[in-house]
């Protein structure tokens, strides 16, 4: 017990779990992973399964390869980040701007809240057809689908965020006079911006979800009109090919946001 | 130092019959207050002590102009109390940082709202936390502070508008003893070099002896004050006054005041 170093209870631990250091944060994943998609590859390669109906991942690659030279699958990609990023903006500030009005006044908020828990509750994804009767098949109802779905999450988060403001903060900003405004802009919504940020990027993932979803149901271009089309041909690799460009932008769009994220809640692991 | 307000001072404090009661939820009415007469002089440190429910942070919100008397009223330094203003700064228990902002910006956040000079302010505001040893936190984000040390930015901060009446509630009794016994002592050099007007609510009888000059002893049920009694200890004030016999006969005279009641 004597003369122990610093830094001996550390190594001590690393010795325990050796991949909670920061290169098994890497390692241990991607391991993970690839070992994953080698079983795949060798299960299909050994005819355990029908590869038409689940292509190797070798096959996969290959199309997807093949797909990035074709001018149809960027146009799909194009409408689809497309009606995704529309559908986002507009949900997310329609959002934040009814979430502002229903977490500062309490008459809205009991107004609108069953209202708002109704829509929180139904799935909206059951709204897609309605949408394409309303929007026809074009890009509007795609945006209105994926604004749609990423709405709530936002809204709510908006609104618990406004009411989660410390009560002695507030009682610190009214002692000094602040005005109504003074006391938003200073307090309730950098206080609140930690939980309308994880909304957001609750947001982008469901935005995403929502343009295919109502592509599927009714669309002549886009990822989700690609990815049935290709199905229909029995051409499931190159359908599994769209699914993983659909992974990767969405991971894309994903560390997009938890970038400006980081940036403007920069105190978020800290408070 | 200790000196009873003459009537109609300008610059004290005046507190006559100050009434609170709330309505409870079915219809009753609560008395959180009854009957405050207290006036207090510029420049001194008065503490309200008792235990929960007396009303002695009811009173220092009504000083404070957070709430509103139900009968009586009360001045501060000539007008009614109301909230907004420069020469007033309230502390409260908990430190009430903002992670969004670094020390200095915390520090400064009263003179925002209050729309006064930001140049002088900030020159104000560095000479604070050097004087609350924080010189070289002032561009860390607070969650890189332990309590005492946030707790002692809400001092610079409160401090920042050189206030003539600081109103503290209950400031340190979330930090550890060692922690609360040291900022007394920070508090009590402070009230000695600068002399203002000091209102301090606590339930720590020791803390209140060692800080103030007059302690006003309260009871609950209803909010009332019992007695307000004189501490003639020398200023300044300093660590090896605690457990003196003075000091220890005036805490037992304070306790023996209150404990009818509790």
């Amino acid at each position: 017990m004597t003369a122990t170093t610093s830094d001996s209870p550390r190594l001590a631990r690393a010795a325990r779990r050796p991949f909670s250091g920061s290169l098994g944060k890497v390692l241990l994943p991607s391991s993970v992973l690839l070992l994953s998609v080698a079983v795949w590859e060798a299960v299909s390669r050994a005819g355990l399964v029908n590869e038409i109906i689940v292509p190797a991942p070798t096959a996969v690659a290959q199309e997807l390869v093949g797909m990035l030279d074709e001018s149809y699958f960027w146009e799909a990609t194009w409408v689809t980040m497309a009606e995704t990023l529309a559908g986002f903006a507009i949900g997310v500030v329609l959002a934040w701007a009814l979430g502002t009005v229903l977490g500062m006044f309490e008459g809205a908020r009991t107004a609108f809240y069953p209202i708002v828990v109704g829509f929180q509750i139904t799935p909206r994804v059951a709204l897609a057809p309605l949408f394409l009767t309303w929007f026809g098949f074009g890009l509007t109802s795609k945006v209105v689908m994926a604004a749609t779905i990423c709405f709530f999450p936002v809204l709510l988060n908006v609104m618990v965020g406004m009411q989660g403001v410390d009560p002695a903060a507030r009682t610190l900003m009214r002692s000094l006079g602040a005005s109504r405004w003074e006391e938003y802009r200073k307090l309730t919504l950098p206080s609140s911006l930690p939980l309308i940020f994880a909304g957001i990027k609750n947001a982008i993932t469901l935005a995403l979800i929502g343009a295919i979803v109502a592509e599927f149901v009714g669309a002549s271009q886009g990822m989700g009109v690609l990815i049935k089309t290709l199905n229909f041909q029995l051409n499931v690799a190159a359908g599994f090919a769209v699914i993983v460009a659909l992974m990767v932008f969405g991971l894309i769009l994903y560390w997009i946001v938890e970038l400006v994220d980081a940036k403007v809640v920069h105190w978020r692991n800290h408070a | 130092m200790t000196v009873d307000a003459q009537p109609g001072t300008e610059d004290g404090i005046r507190i006559a019959g100050a009434n609170k009661t709330y309505r409870t939820a079915d219809g009753g009415h609560v008395e959180a207050l009854r009957g405050v007469d207290l006036d207090i002089a510029p420049g001194e440190f008065v503490s309200f002590l008792g235990p929960s429910g007396c009303g002695k942070s009811t009173l220092l919100h009504m000083i404070a102009g957070l709430l509103s008397t139900t009968q009586g009223h009360i001045d501060v330094r000539g007008t009614p109390a109301a909230p907004g203003r420069a020469d007033m700064a309230i502390m409260l228990q908990t430190p009430v940082l903002f992670p969004w902002r670094t020390v200095i910006d915390n520090v400064m956040l009263p003179v925002e709202i209050l729309r006064l000079d930001r140049t002088k302010a900030r020159r104000r505001a560095e000479e604070l936390l050097e004087l609350t040893h924080l010189t070289e936190f002032a561009e860390k984000h607070v969650w890189e502070l332990s309590g005492g040390m946030k707790q002692r930015v809400s001092l610079a901060r409160a401090l920042v508008t050189d206030p003539s009446l600081l109103l503290m509630d209950e400031p340190f009794s979330a930090l550890d003893e060692f922690t609360r016994e040291r900022l007394n002592v920070e508090l009590a050099r402070l009230h000695d070099d600068l002399g203002r007007t000091t209102l301090f609510v606590t339930h720590n009888i020791a803390e209140a002896v060692f800080l103030s000059d007059r302690i006003v002893c309260m009871r609950p049920r209803p909010g009332e004050v019992i007695e307000v009694i004189d501490v003639p200890l020398p200023r300044p004030r300093e660590r090896a006054l605690v457990g003196t016999p003075d000091v220890v006969a005036l805490e037992n005279r304070v306790r023996r005041a209150i404990a009818e009641f509790i």
